[in-house]
């Protein structure tokens, strides 16, 4: 290979010598759509999902306010107070969802199975320093 | 590098397609129709592998999906696409940067790893060599070179892409060349 003086005196095409597969242009959108697609699809489940406790502690709590104040009517002797009780109690906590109840169920199963790509991500995502890491040890 | 550019469409006729009622859809397909493959490029000489330049490239158009209805046009469009494109895979750079400091591996000789790897490398001797040149450039410099000497890229675009001084930018450049005819010329 001659050596040549400088970097524009040096017989290189200056096209970038990589290639993309063959057809990926032509089916790129359509991956592309998909991805955008379930991602939208995602975002609506992962918005009802995310608000599935609230709902769920917010029908509690409503449950806890009706039978309180029942409690507290009792005293003035007009309502048949067992059954107002269990009966308002079993309509609040039917209309919590069953996917609400997994997700509080799974959730220390989901703890124990980590990975060590996971570890390293987080260590990577909390901006952990190398040195840092190795002081910790 | 194949061009792919077959929108006759200015991005201002894009973007007004785009805001019509009703062709929310059509209007973003004109756009990765005009883009996907000049992106492609400009990520693929970041990151080198293919498999990596797609994913990005995905994220690119998902977050420009995302964006698009709060775009307000302060910038172009090609230089917000090309923004969105450069951070996403040097954050994706990044992020292996921190993997690797923890896994003992340099990143920037994973990079020049892959280019002897890739089966899409489509050139001579002389190309290899000024590849494996550019990869060992620092990351901006590395950057503005390849947006200036294969994209040819204006100063003043890349100034609002890349959030920084035309200055700056041609100082940037003027080392990278100095910087590579040293690698170039030795050994």
């Amino acid at each position: 290979m001659d050596k040549p003086e400088n970097i524009s005196s040096m017989k290189f095409k200056k096209d970038l010598p990589l290639k993309a597969p063959s057809g990926y242009f032509e089916s790129f959108p359509e991956r592309l759509y998909e991805k955008i697609h379930s991602q939208d699809e995602t975002r609506t489940v992962k918005g009802i999902i995310t608000w599935m406790p609230y709902l769920a502690a917010a029908v509690i709590i409503i449950a806890a306010l009706v039978a309180g104040s029942l409690i507290f009517s009792k005293g003035k002797g007009n309502v048949d107070f067992n059954s107002q009780i269990s009966q308002a109690v079993e309509h609040e906590l039917y209309s919590i969802s069953e996917a609400a109840i997994l997700e509080v169920m799974s959730e220390p199963q989901q703890a124990s199975e980590v990975e060590t790509d996971e570890i390293i991500d987080y260590l990577v995502n909390e901006d952990v320093r190398y040195e840092d890491l190795l002081n910790g040890l | 590098m194949d061009p792919h550019q077959k929108s006759v469409y200015s991005d201002g006729e894009l973007l007004e397609i785009y805001n019509r009622p009703g062709h929310r859809d059509h209007g973003f397909s004109l756009i990765v129709e005009k883009y996907s493959a000049r992106l492609y490029w400009h990520i693929r000489k970041i990151l080198i592998n293919h498999e990596d330049t797609d994913d990005i490239l995905q994220n690119t158009f998902v977050k420009a999906w995302n964006g698009l209805p709060d775009f307000r046009q302060e910038s172009g469009l090609f230089t917000w696409l090309y923004r969105i494109a450069t951070n996403e895979a040097l954050s994706f750079l990044n992020h292996n940067k921190k993997r690797s400091i923890i896994s003992f591996r340099g990143v920037e000789k994973q990079l020049s790893e892959s280019l002897d790897a890739d089966e899409y490398f489509d050139g001579d001797e002389l190309q290899l060599k000024l590849q494996k040149a550019i990869l060992r450039l620092p990351e901006k410099q590395r950057l503005v070179f390849n947006m200036k000497y294969f994209d040819e890229i204006r100063y003043e675009d890349m100034a609002e892409i890349l959030g920084t001084s035309v200055g700056a930018l041609k100082a940037s450049y003027h080392h990278a060349i100095k910087k590579l005819e040293k690698y170039m010329l030795e050994d």
